[in-house]
């Protein structure tokens, strides 16, 4: 319990530190008019998920294999819960959601409550970092193949 | 052996074919339509690599001071609002120069909500972009309403960590 009064310490250090770019933007007054609003807005809207999703920060890394590449990491679940359903996670979509690794996409190959490891398929994980946030959603990646005529890889 | 570099190269293909990350439009009013298609498709790694490291959000009163905590925080349930919703854009105009652009849209939304009930609603949106290379990508969104209890209610919900 205590580890987890730390770690949700950790990441609201992280939230309200984690360096803002402002942007000089030229402020223009003029928004698109329209005669008759209604209900304006989308956040309270109640819907269902869209996906089964579990995020969490990374806690330490795992070892490498004899070549240096990193497929698995030690993790903690946000908000802070008990751990991540062992082996629920195999197959699921891993986005990176913060550092050097941002926006990258893993499938998880397998999972304890405190660890993930990745396929190959995607590439090792190194530069994920401790600290590092992530959000693993119950959906298969969506890999593009090389065009089978002209043996290029079409364009996204 | 030579499967071995075979099964590598396959591999390193494949890996960079399933990277989602790096992209960003060439145009600022696709790189907003990109960022919604992707919510709508659900692709998480879609709608992160449209957006700037820098990224600031303010959605009804509320702030996301940075892209993680955005991602992180947001952008699930956005993500779950737009798959369950219809975006129709009603208005358009976009302005800046340079560098720095501006896409301010209203939208029609409807749909169903979880318990049955219609949703019809506008929702304001004001992006702004930055190109870094030859690609758009956004730094700001600004969704807001004119109706205090509406705003009032997704303020609460936000900030209960809805």
């Amino acid at each position: 319990m205590q580890f987890r009064t730390k770690l949700a310490a950790a990441w609201l250090l992280a939230m309200c530190t984690l360096g803002v770019d402002q942007t000089p933007a030229e402020s223009q007054p003029t928004p698109p008019s329209r005669p008759t609003l209604l209900r304006v807005g989308h956040d309270s809207i109640n819907v269902d998920r869209a996906l089964k999703r579990y995020a969490g920060m990374v806690t330490a890394l795992g070892a490498p294999d004899d070549e240096g590449r990193i497929y698995s990491f030690r993790a903690s679940p946000l908000p802070a819960a008990p751990g991540y359903p062992p082996d629920e996670l195999r197959g699921w979509r891993l986005t990176v959601l913060a550092g050097k690794r941002f926006a990258a996409v893993f499938e998880v190959q397998s999972n304890t409550e405190s660890e993930i490891t990745v396929t190959p398929l995607d590439g090792p994980v190194n530069g994920l970092a401790v600290r590092d946030l992530f959000v693993v959603e119950q959906i298969a990646i969506e890999r593009q193949q090389p065009d089978s005529a002209t043996g290029s890889k079409p364009s996204i | 052996m030579r499967l071995a570099a075979v099964l590598a190269a396959s591999l390193l293909l494949i890996a960079h074919a399933s990277s989602a990350a790096a992209q960003g439009a060439r145009l600022p009013a696709d790189a907003v339509d990109a960022f919604h298609a992707a919510l709508r498709a659900k692709n998480t790694a879609g709608a992160l690599s449209l957006l700037d490291r820098g990224l600031v959000v303010f959605e009804f009163g509320t702030v996301d001071p940075t892209v993680e905590a955005y991602a992180l925080q947001h952008l699930p349930f956005d993500m779950d609002i737009a798959a369950a919703t219809q975006w129709t854009l009603e208005t358009r105009r976009v302005g800046g120069e340079g560098s720095e652009r501006w896409v301010l849209s209203t939208y029609r939304v409807t749909g169903t909500e979880r318990d049955g009930t219609p949703i019809d609603l506008t929702t304001l949106e004001t992006v702004i972009l930055r190109r870094t290379g030859e690609l758009f990508r956004i730094v700001h969104f600004h969704w807001s309403t004119n109706d205090a209890a509406f705003q009032a209610r997704s303020q609460r919900q936000r900030s209960q960590g809805k």
